[in-house]
C-alpha cells in the first residue's frame, strides 16, 4: 500500500514539475533580447512585407495565451513539437536525426569515466592520507575547474594540430563510401576518440569525488573494521564492504549525468564541430529557433525526469526505506 | 563582417553570413549607357580554362561555420546557403571577376534602346540534372514565382519592375519592365536562380508561408554540380554534373563539412584537412598563416564600410556642426593603422571607396584632412550651438536646459568596431559630452535600430559596386537612411542619377552627391575593412579571385583542376604564385603619440604564442598545485 502512494505521490510531483518546465521553456525565449523569431523578422534584408507574412505564418501574431494554448494542445495531444523555423522540418525529425550522436559521446564518456572514477574514488578514499592520494585529488579539482571550452581547444591543438594523432573536425570523414561496417567504426572512433577523451576529463571529478567521499563516510563504520579484522584482502574490503553501501547515491549520480551532460556535450560538439544535441541547442539559441529550443529542452528534461524517477522507483522496491521518507 | 575574433566569435557564426549576403545581394552593377553595357559583355568561355594535360578528378574540400538550412532559391539568407545553391542552380547572367557580365544560362541577350525590354537567349544544350531540357517556360515560371511571392523573398525591390514576361520561342525569353532600371542585370545576375518549372509545379506551393517554409529538400537544378548527400550538422557533397552545358567541372566533388569553430578551421586550413578559408583569419594569425608552404592568401576589401549612423531625428544629432565635432574626435588614421592593423581605408568622407572607380571622387580630402583629430576644435564646434553646462554638473545641456545624455551601440560581437566606439565616447566625455557605449547582441542592436529610439549607431555592409546605393542610404526616403537625415538639396541629385543614361553626366552628378555628404557628414564612415582570406594549391590549382571575390566562387570551382592527376608539360610548370600580402594602409604622418586617443593601443598577441602561453599556464598551476600540496603533508 505504502509503495503505491509513494508511486502516485513521486510520478504526480514529476508531471507537475515537467509541466512548469514546459512553461518556463515557453515564456524564457519569448524574452530574450530581439523578441520572439529575432533571427527572420529582424533579419536587415526581409522587407516588411515577408515580415508581416512570416510572423503570420508562424502564428506569432496571436495573443500570447493563445500561442500557449495551441502549444500546448498540440504537444500533449499529438506530440507534435512544431516546426523547425531554420530546418523547415518537424522538431522531432531534427532531433532525433543529432540524437545517436550525442547519445554515442555522452553515454560512452560518462560509462568511461564512472567506470574510472567509481574504482579511483575507492582507492582515494583508502589512501586520503597519503602523498599520491592528496595528489590525485588535487588534480581533480584543478581539472574539475577548468572550462570545457577552453579545455577541448587546448586538446585540439596538442593532439590535432601539433601531434597530428586526431582530426581537427567531424565525427568520421566526410564524404568518403566505406566498404564495410567495420571501416566506418574504425573511422568514427579515430574521430571521436579525442572529444570523449576530453568529455571523460570534464566528467570524471564528479563520480569520483562522490564516491570517495561517500565511502570515506562509511570506512570508520563498524562493519569494515570488522572485515578488516577478519583478515580479509584490502580489495575485498574495498569493493564488497566499503562501495556497496555507498553505491546507491553513485546510481543516482549516473542517471543524473545522463540529462546534464548534454550540456557538457555542447561544447565539445561545438569545439570539435561534431553533430548531436549541444550543437543543435546552441544553432538554435543563436537563430532564435524556438520551437527547436524547445523541442530540446522539452525532449532532454522528460527523458532526465524519466531516468530520475525510475531510478527512485527501483530504490524503493529494493530499498523499503527510501519510501518511508 | 566575416572577421573573427577569438571566442565572442563563435556567437556571430550564424548571424555573419546574413551580413555577408547583404553585402553581395546589394551589390548592384551600373547598366547606365548602352554603349558602356556592350564593353561589359563578355564570353564566358573566357573564364573556364581548359588544358589538354589537365585530368578530371578529385574531391575539394570547403569548411561551412554554419548549416546550409534551405535549398530553396528564393529564400536563402545564409552566404552557406548561396555557397551551395549558387552551384546547384545557374542564372541567366553572371558578374565576372573583372566584374563584367557573362552568359550562363543566357546565350545572349539585348535590351531595347529604352531600356525597358531585356529579350535573353537561352543555351539550347542545358538540361535539368533529371534529363529535361532548360527551356523558356522554365524562365518564365521562375520570374511569374517571385513575382507571385516577392513578399516572402528576396525580389520585393526587384518584382514591381518587372512589368510582364514571356516566352517567345522554346529558348528566348522577353522580359519587360516598368521602368528603365540600371542595376536590372546585376540584380538578375546575383539573384535570380531559374527553376524547373515541371518541378515547382508538383511542390503545391500556393500561399507565402508555403514558399517560406519550403526547404527545397532535393534540390534539381542546371549547374555545375548535382546534390549528393546532406547530413544534418555534418556535410554536404556535390559531384560534378557531367552534362553541364558549359562543360563539365574538373574536379569530381566537393564537401562542405561543417566546421563549427573558427580556430579549428583555421588549425585545419594549416594542416590541409581543407583546402580553402571561407571564413576571413583574423589579423594576428595572418603572419603565422603566410608562411606555410602552397598557401595563398586573398584579400577582399568590402566595398561597404564600418559606420556610425546619427539619428538625425533628435538633437543635437540633427545639427551639422555637432555631427563634425564627432568626426573631431575620433583619429581614422589611427583606427585604420592600429585597430585594424592597416587591414582596412580610413573612411571616405563622401561614403565611396576609394578605389571604386569612376564613381569616387577624388578631389574630396581625406576625413584627416577635412575634420581633422582635434579636441579644441571639437569642443568649440559644440559651444558654437549652443552645447554648453548650463548647469555645472560637468556635463554640456542643451540650450533650453534639458540634460543631454547621448548613448552609442555597437555589436558586441565584433571586438574592433567596440574599440573604436570607446575612442568616440571616451573623446567625448572628455569636452564635456555625457554619452555612455553600449554594445549589443546582434538581433538587438538590429531590433534597436529599426525601433528609432537611439542616437548613435555603430553597424557595417552596405556595399555596392553601383553607386545607386547612395540613394538608399541618403535618401529622406532611403530604405538605409536608418538616421532620417534629410540633407538640403541632395534628394534631387540622387533621383537624378538614378536614370541619368549619359555616364559621364552621372559620374558628375555622383561625384557632386559626395562633396555634399562630405560637407554634411550625416553618418560618419570610420573605414572600409579588408577581409583576408586563403587557399592551399598542393592538392587543387585553378583557384579564382578578384578585387571583390572571394575565393570560394563559383568560377573557382568551374576551373580547379587536382594537382595530382594533372601533370603539366614541363614548360607549363609553374611555381604557384608566392603569397605577398601587406596591410593596405600605412599611414602617411605616423600615427598622433601624445594626443591618441589613450584606449586600447595595445596589438594582441599572435596565435601561437597565445596558444603556447595557456600551455605554459597550465602547466605552472599544476606544478604549483603539486608542489603546494607537497609541502602541506611535510608539514604535518
Amino acid at each position: 500500500m505504502s509503495l503505491i502512494r509513494f508511486l502516485v505521490r513521486k510520478i504526480t510531483s514529476r508531471v507537475l514539475v515537467f509541466y512548469l518546465l514546459l512553461t518556463l521553456t515557453f515564456i524564457i525565449p519569448r524574452l530574450m533580447p530581439g523578441g520572439a523569431f529575432a533571427y527572420l523578422i529582424e533579419n536587415p534584408n526581409v522587407t516588411p512585407e515577408m515580415r508581416e507574412a512570416l510572423i503570420k505564418a508562424y502564428g506569432l501574431d496571436q495573443p500570447l495565451y493563445v500561442q500557449y494554448y495551441i502549444f500546448l494542445r498540440k504537444l500533449l495531444l499529438d506530440g507534435d513539437l512544431g516546426v523547425s523555423y531554420t530546418y523547415k522540418r518537424p522538431v522531432l525529425d531534427v532531433i532525433l536525426e543529432a540524437l545517436p550522436w550525442t547519445l554515442a559521446l555522452v553515454t560512452t564518456s560518462i560509462i568511461l569515466s564512472f567506470s574510472i572514477g567509481v574504482p579511483l574514488g575507492v582507492w582515494l578514499a583508502f589512501n586520503r592520507a597519503s602523498r599520491t592520494g592528496v595528489s590525485v585529488s588535487g588534480l581533480l579539482f584543478i581539472i574539475r575547474s577548468i572550462p570545457g571550452f577552453w579545455l577541448g581547444l587546448l586538446m585540439l591543438i596538442i593532439f590535432g594540430y601539433y601531434m597530428g594523432v586526431a582530426p581537427l573536425y567531424g565525427a568520421y570523414t566526410y564524404g568518403v563510401t566505406y566498404s564495410n561496417l567495420y571501416e566506418w567504426l574504425a573511422d568514427v572512433i579515430s574521430h571521436m576518440w579525442l572529444p570523449i577523451l576530453t568529455l571523460v576529463l570534464l566528467i570524471l571529478p564528479f563520480p569520483t569525488i562522490y564516491t570517495r567521499n561517500a565511502v570515506v563516510d562509511v570506512i570508520e563504520e563498524d562493519f569494515v573494521k570488522t572485515a578488516k579484522a577478519k583478515g580479509l584482502p584490502e580489495t575485498m574490503v574495498m569493493l564488497k564492504h566499503a562501495l556497496r553501501p555507498a553505491s546507491l547515491p553513485i546510481v543516482t549520480l549516473f542517471a543524473l549525468e545522463l540529462g546534464t551532460s548534454v550540456g557538457g556535450a555542447l561544447l565539445i560538439e561545438i569545439v570539435f564541430s561534431l553533430p548531436g544535441m549541444g550543437k543543435l541547442f546552441y544553432d538554435s539559441i543563436y537563430t532564435s529557433d524556438y520551437p527547436l529550443l524547445l523541442g530540446i529542452v522539452i525532449f532532454v528534461s522528460a527523458v532526465t525526469l524519466a531516468l530520475i524517477t525510475t531510478v527512485e522507483i527501483l530504490y524503493a522496491i529494493i530499498d523499503p526505506r527510501v519510501r518511508i521518507r | 563582417m566575416r572577421s573573427k575574433n577569438t571566442i565572442p566569435s563563435l556567437i556571430i557564426t550564424l548571424i555573419a553570413p546574413l551580413l555577408i549576403l547583404m553585402l553581395v545581394s546589394s551589390t548592384a552593377f551600373s547598366v547606365t549607357s548602352q554603349r558602356a553595357v556592350e564593353s561589359i559583355y563578355v564570353d564566358i568561355s573566357g573564364y573556364i580554362k581548359r588544358e589538354p594535360w589537365m585530368r578530371p578528378g578529385g574531391t575539394v574540400r570547403v569548411p561551412m561555420m554554419g548549416e546550409a538550412n534551405t535549398l530553396n532559391p528564393f529564400t536563402l539568407t545564409t552566404s552557406w546557403e548561396f555557397m551551395i545553391i549558387d552551384l546547384i542552380y545557374d542564372t541567366l547572367v553572371i558578374v565576372t571577376p573583372d566584374l563584367k557580365f557573362a552568359g550562363r544560362l543566357a546565350k545572349s541577350w539585348s535590351v531595347s534602346p529604352d531600356g525597358l525590354t531585356w529579350t535573353f537567349r537561352l543555351y539550347e544544350n542545358a538540361k535539368w540534372h533529371d534529363g529535361y531540357p532548360v527551356t523558356a517556360d522554365d524562365v518564365v515560371y521562375t520570374f511569374e514565382t517571385l513575382k507571385k511571392f516577392a513578399n516572402v523573398t528576396r525580389f520585393a525591390t526587384l518584382a514591381p519592375l518587372i512589368e510582364s514576361i514571356r516566352a517567345v520561342d522554346k529558348y528566348t525569353v522577353e522580359i519587360k519592365l516598368s521602368k528603365p532600371y540600371a542595376p536590372f542585370l546585376y540584380m538578375i545576375a546575383s539573384q535570380v536562380y531559374i527553376v524547373p518549372k515541371h518541378l515547382w509545379e508538383t511542390f503545391g506551393i500556393r500561399t507565402s508561408s508555403d514558399m517560406a517554409n519550403f526547404g527545397n529538400p532535393v534540390p534539381i537544378g542546371s549547374g555545375p554540380f548535382v546534390l549528393a548527400e546532406r547530413k544534418l550538422q555534418q556535410y554536404t557533397k556535390l559531384v560534378a554534373n557531367p552534362n553541364y552545358h558549359l562543360g563539365r567541372p574538373l574536379i569530381d566533388e566537393i564537401v562542405f563539412p561543417v566546421i563549427s569553430n573558427p580556430e579549428a578551421m583555421l588549425l585545419a586550413f594549416q594542416k590541409g584537412e581543407i583546402d580553402v578559408m571561407t571564413w576571413s583569419i583574423p589579423y594576428a594569425s595572418i603572419d603565422k598563416v603566410k608562411n606555410i608552404p602552397n598557401v595563398v592568401l586573398h584579400a577582399v576589401t568590402e566595398l561597404g564600410a564600418r559606420f556610425m549612423y546619427f539619428n538625425c531625428q533628435r538633437w543635437p544629432m540633427s545639427d551639422v556642426n555637432f555631427r563634425k565635432a564627432v568626426h573631431h574626435v575620433i583619429d581614422l588614421n589611427y583606427v585604420a593603422a592600429t585597430i585594424y592593423q592597416g587591414y582596412a581605408l580610413p573612411g571616405a568622407p563622401g561614403r565611396l571607396p576609394p578605389f571604386l572607380t569612376p564613381w569616387y571622387n577624388n578631389k574630396i580630402p581625406d576625413k584627416e584632412t577635412l575634420y581633422p583629430f582635434d579636441l579644441r576644435k571639437a569642443s568649440e564646434l559644440l559651444d558654437k550651438i549652443g552645447f554648453i553646462d548650463r548647469d555645472g554638473d560637468g556635463w554640456r545641456d542643451a540650450p533650453d536646459g534639458k540634460r543631454i545624455k547621448l548613448i552609442i551601440y555597437s555589436p558586441v560581437y565584433d571586438p574592433l568596431r567596440v574599440r573604436w566606439g570607446d575612442i568616440l565616447a571616451d573623446n567625448l566625455k572628455k569636452i564635456g559630452v555625457n554619452v555612455e557605449h553600449r554594445p549589443l547582441e546582434w538581433t538587438a542592436l538590429v531590433a534597436q535600430l529599426k525601433s528609432g529610439d537611439w542616437d548613435m549607431l555603430i553597424i557595417g555592409g552596405l556595399g555596392s559596386l553601383d553607386p545607386d546605393l547612395l540613394y538608399d542610404i541618403f535618401h529622406s526616403k532611403g530604405s538605409w537612411n536608418m538616421g532620417r537625415c534629410t540633407i538640403p538639396g541632395l534628394d534631387e541629385l540622387l533621383e537624378k542619377q538614378r536614370f541619368e543614361t549619359d555616364v559621364t553626366k552621372r559620374i558628375e552628378l555622383i561625384h557632386r552627391i559626395q562633396e555634399i555628404i562630405a560637407e554634411n557628414v550625416p553618418l560618419l564612415n570610420a573605414v572600409h575593412q579588408q577581409f583576408v582570406f586563403a587557399y592551399r594549391v598542393d592538392r587543387f590549382r585553378g583557384w579564382v579571385t578578384g578585387p571583390v571575390l572571394s575565393p570560394d566562387n563559383w568560377f573557382s570551382y568551374m576551373n580547379l583542376y587536382s594537382v595530382e592527376l594533372s601533370k603539366p608539360p614541363a614548360e607549363v610548370v609553374t611555381t604557384p604564385p608566392k603569397t605577398e600580402i601587406a596591410p593596405i594602409f600605412t599611414p602617411t604622418t605616423q600615427p598622433p603619440t601624445i594626443t591618441t586617443p589613450l584606449t586600447l593601443a595595445t596589438s594582441p598577441v599572435a596565435g601561437a604564442e597565445r596558444t603556447w602561453m595557456t600551455i605554459i599556464a597550465l602547466l605552472a598551476v599544476v606544478v604549483v598545485a603539486i608542489v603546494v600540496v607537497m609541502l602541506l603533508r611535510r608539514g604535518k
